[in-house]
């Protein structure tokens, strides 16, 4: 039978291949310096950021971009749309988060005690609600998180799913049914690197899985703690690395290349736009960002992986940035999509 | 102990290398087996014939990837088996429906009298189509279709729902399908 042979055919597949398969796709940052904590986030100006560079006017909004809370500060990018999210504070020792959002389709708020990322266009009360919630438990273990939101939700939810161990974390979903508007939430408890733990609620209705509900799982992917010692011990390149990326990755998604000219060097030098030959930022889906450097005190080079989504839900495409370190600063030297 | 250290048993002729291999890698074998064999002692046996295999091949071969290694070993084993089994011993298992799937990427025939393409022409067909494969559609794929994964655990490993896997497989499918007809593969 001739699906028999396409069966025996994979068997010789690429074993490389296979043991990718094996893991779930980890969103590695500054993956040289894995061993100090330090380098998963670094200490930018954290209460005002002037990231100076072509400003791009950034879409009517409905929410505050920029809201600052008791103890930590959201901060957001200004050259496009795509935004590296910060919500940590330098003098506060509590840990912290960096989450990349789509400001271009979401807008995250600071809401009491959490925050909220909501989509900008809203779909009226007759809806269920679309937002994700990411809230900071200090002293709560993220099995213990998890179990308190479970039963919290079973009021509000049909099926309360069982915990499962994640990457991540711990992870539970809920369903509020099978009709189109049905509820749905999936909750996350991460360890926040203190004793306590980040819980992430996402919630949408069942029509809407493939589109906000994969696009609040994207994010998710890209959630990374930031403990208060990380941000003493980074040191500046790194700091400078990360900052130049999020301006190349909003302008390459913009095709607004031209706008960050001075970022560009070598064969980038003579780029334009992106290598969709459109502006997309609409519809990225940042789902993971990998820096990887060719020494981990003196680098002079830096190649970035920046795993996204697309208007096929489920489909990744990756791209890729090679950066080099120079008198003046990081500069984009190559980029490739692989779709 | 490393890989490199349990082949260097094997190329030393050292039985230990069994025993290591099995308590190392047997949940990891037994899964295959499992997923591919509804019934347990047949699955339990191709594991046991996995650690025979590995002697018998090691040397010549000097596997980086022990995993994958012996997986292969356990997939092949368990699939001979399956197929030397009649059709109503066969039961249920995940290995039909992957099958069942996997028809969908069968190409049109082409008109006129063609040669069906040898194993090793299909073989570097699919390892080259999945080498263009996006990672998450690629990773998905080979969970379904080398490993038998059931669309939940696909699902659960990479924090998607099970639409979206079906989704992506779907896609996949279709890929497939179109790259040997690209490529002149007939089956």
């Amino acid at each position: 039978m001739k699906e028999e042979r396409i069966f025996a055919a994979l068997g010789e597949v690429d074993p490389a291949l296979l043991a990718r398969s094996e893991k779930k796709a980890m969103v590695q940052y500054w993956k040289p310096l894995v061993s100090l904590a330090a380098c998963l986030a670094v200490v930018l100006g954290v209460v005002s950021v002037s990231r100076g560079g072509p400003q791009v006017t950034p879409p009517p909004v409905q929410t505050s971009q920029v809201t600052q809370g008791p103890a930590l500060v959201l901060n957001n990018g200004e050259v496009g749309e795509l935004y590296l999210c910060q919500a940590y504070q330098k003098e506060v020792a509590e840990p912290g988060f960096v989450i990349f959002v789509n400001q271009s389709v979401y807008g995250i708020t600071r809401e009491e005690e959490s925050w909220v990322i909501r989509p900008r266009e809203g779909l009226g009360e007759d809806f269920p609600t679309i937002d994700m919630t990411i809230a900071r438990l200090p002293g709560v273990a993220p099995k213990t998180a998890l179990q308190a939101r479970q039963k919290a939700l079973e009021g509000e939810y049909a099926e309360v799913g069982q915990a499962q161990e994640t990457e991540k974390g711990v992870f539970f979903r809920a369903s509020g049914g099978t009709e189109w508007d049905s509820p749905q939430a999936e909750v996350y408890g991460i360890d926040d690197g203190e004793g306590g733990t980040f819980l992430i609620t996402a919630r949408y209705f069942l029509e809407a899985e493939e589109g906000h509900g994969a696009r609040f799982r994207d994010m998710v992917e890209t959630f990374q703690v930031v403990l208060g010692a990380d941000r003493q011990e980074a040191p500046a390149w790194m700091d400078q690395l990360r900052e130049t990326t999020g301006r190349l990755m909003d302008a390459y998604f913009a095709n607004r290349l031209y706008q960050v000219a001075g970022l560009l060097t070598g064969e980038a030098a003579t780029y334009s736009g992106n290598d969709y030959g459109e502006d997309v930022s609409g519809w990225v889906s940042v789902a993971g960002v990998t820096w990887e450097v060719d020494n981990g005190t003196a680098p002079s080079k830096a190649t970035v992986l920046v795993r996204h989504g697309g208007e096929n839900e489920g489909e990744y495409a990756y791209l890729t940035m090679v950066l080099v370190n120079t008198p003046e600063g990081w500069k984009l030297s190559w980029t490739g999509l692989e779709k | 102990m490393e890989d490199r250290a349990i082949v260097e048993l094997y190329w030393r002729r050292d039985q230990a290398a069994i025993d290591v291999t099995a308590a190392r890698y047997g949940g990891y074998c037994r899964a295959i087996a499992a997923r591919l064999l509804p019934d347990q002692r047949d699955a339990e046996e191709c594991v046991n014939d996995t650690w025979l295999g590995a002697w018998n091949t090691m040397p010549d071969n000097r596997p980086a990837l022990l995993a994958p290694f012996l997986g292969k070993i356990t997939r092949c084993l368990a699939f001979n088996r399956w197929k030397a089994q009649g059709r109503g011993k066969r039961g249920g298992g995940e290995l039909p429906l992957v099958l069942e799937e996997l028809a969908e990427c069968v190409p049109s025939d082409l008109p006129g009298p063609e040669q069906a393409a040898e194993d090793t022409e299909v073989e570097e067909a699919v390892d080259r189509f999945l080498h263009t494969l996006p990672r998450r559609a690629g990773d998905i794929f080979l969970r379904r279709y080398w490993y038998g994964e059931s669309l939940e655990e696909i699902a659960r490993r990479y924090g998607m729902g099970t639409g979206a896997v079906k989704s992506s497989l779907f896609r996949s499918r279709e890929k497939l399908k179109q790259y040997f007809e690209r490529e002149g593969i007939v089956l």
